[in-house]
């Protein structure tokens, strides 16, 4: 990687977070991560972020189409990955790619190595 | 003896309609009394009673039985209606213990296996098994026919916190924040876990439903209390800023197959079950709302079986 790509992971599940992030700093990237929307999207108005990977529901009123359009405004260009772990969620899942997510990940990984190696390749 | 004919005299006069002829009266003491009534007269009274009694008793288990499977329905139906979120529940936990297992079989094929990262890995699989194993034992006892469970003493914390070990995380996802208030002191009541559970469950899905069409911005907030009133009655208060509901649907809300919700939503079944099992603890059950403003669900039960009134 020649310049250190960074990444912002956001998931109200704290375990899955801090997976993600070790799995991220260990393929090179620097590591932004939160459990909430809300400091998602100060971290987004703060920083360039070249890949934001994202749960599409979450507690305390932020989801992850929100975040998706904070992504847009204040990281224009941004790949942005969705996850969600929710049976009923196809409405959601299709409105956030239809707003423009780059790929959507289903909840259990069916592999942590290759969804991580696939989600690192938007930016590669 | 006089007394007696006295009175009798007034029960004639009891007996006068008007428009009938007055009773005559007789020359003869005795004929004072009304028509005397035979022994085999009293004995087919008594017959007729005990069958009265027997039918009224039957029609009483019937009822209780129909009630028992109106309850089951109910709760297999909010089940249903919760089979998304369990799945999401069990979801979350399984990714970390499946992202865990994946972490620790890397590390052993590309022989960079540190022990440090391995028992935090294995740690984590394991804290997140036991949670899945509390979900699916929940759900096991929550879909249990009720006749296979027991009264006994209950703290009404206890069903309160597990209603919520399904339902905190769609509440979470509707944005609605839960304030818990659990006198953590409070005595145990006579009662049925099962049967508790079900009310809470019942009463929090209909208020995160009820948050559903608030579009206006406001914090969703949901209240939840328990405490001890008059040192003999559990209180238990569920309070929420939704929509509220008028007086005509406030009227009707314990009514069977009575919902407001859109088709395929609500069975109309919740609140009718609601109150049959608040009846079943002896309880009472008082709903309080403003429309636009919120509703407040008080539930009032007695610390033992047998009270059937509130002491003031």
């Amino acid at each position: 990687m020649d310049k250190q790509k960074k990444i912002l992971i956001i998931d109200d599940e704290e375990t899955i977070v801090d997976i993600l992030k070790r799995r991220f700093e260990r393929l090179g990237f620097m590591v932004y991560s939160e459990c909430d929307g809300a400091p998602a999207i100060e971290v987004l108005k703060k920083e360039m972020i070249d890949l934001v990977v994202c749960d599409v529901k979450m507690p305390n009123g932020i989801s992850g189409s929100d975040v998706l359009k904070a992504s847009q405004t204040y990281n224009p260009g941004t790949k942005f990955v969705a996850m969600s772990g929710h049976l009923n969620s196809h409405e959601s899942v299709e409105s956030i790619m239809k707003d423009g997510a780059s790929v959507f990940i289903k909840k259990p990984f069916p592999c942590l190595t290759e969804v991580t190696r696939k989600i690192a390749s938007l930016v590669a | 003896m006089l007394r007696n004919q006295t009175y009798l005299h007034n029960l004639k006069d009891l007996a006068y309609e008007p428009g009938e002829d007055k009773l005559q009266e007789s020359s003869h003491e005795n004929d004072f009394i009304f028509e005397k009534t035979s022994d085999d007269q009293i004995e087919q009274l008594i017959q007729q009673n005990h069958c009265l009694q027997q039918a009224l008793e039957e029609a009483d288990d019937k009822l209780k039985e129909t009630q028992a499977q109106l309850a089951q329905a109910g709760k297999l139906a909010t089940l249903g209606t919760l089979g998304a979120e369990v799945a999401h529940e069990l979801n979350n936990p399984l990714t970390v213990v499946s992202a865990e297992a994946d972490e620790i079989i890397e590390a052993l094929g590309n022989g960079n296996f540190d022990r440090e990262f391995a028992a935090i890995s294995a740690k984590n699989i394991k804290k997140y098994a036991e949670r899945m194993r509390v979900i699916i034992d929940h759900i096991g006892r929550y879909s249990r026919d009720d006749k296979n469970s027991a009264w006994e003493r209950v703290n009404i914390n206890r069903p309160i916190n597990d209603s919520l070990i399904l339902l905190k995380s769609q509440l979470a996802d509707s944005g609605i924040s839960i304030e818990l208030t659990l006198n953590e002191n409070l005595p145990a009541m006579w009662g049925h876990t099962n049967k508790l559970e079900s009310i809470f469950q019942n009463l929090l899905t209909n208020a995160a439903d009820a948050f559903g069409c608030i579009k206006d911005g406001r914090t969703k907030k949901l209240l939840i209390s328990s405490s001890l009133e008059n040192t003999n009655r559990i209180l238990v208060k569920i309070k929420d800023n939704a929509g509220g509901m008028s007086k005509e649907i406030k009227s009707n809300i314990f009514e069977s197959f009575f919902t407001t919700k859109a088709a395929g939503k609500g069975t109309g079944l919740g609140l009718a079950i609601v109150q049959n099992l608040v009846k079943e603890h002896r309880g009472i059950i008082h709903v309080d709302s403003q429309e636009g403003r919120g509703t407040e669900f008080t539930l009032n039960f007695p610390l033992e079986r047998r009270i059937t009134h509130i002491e003031k």
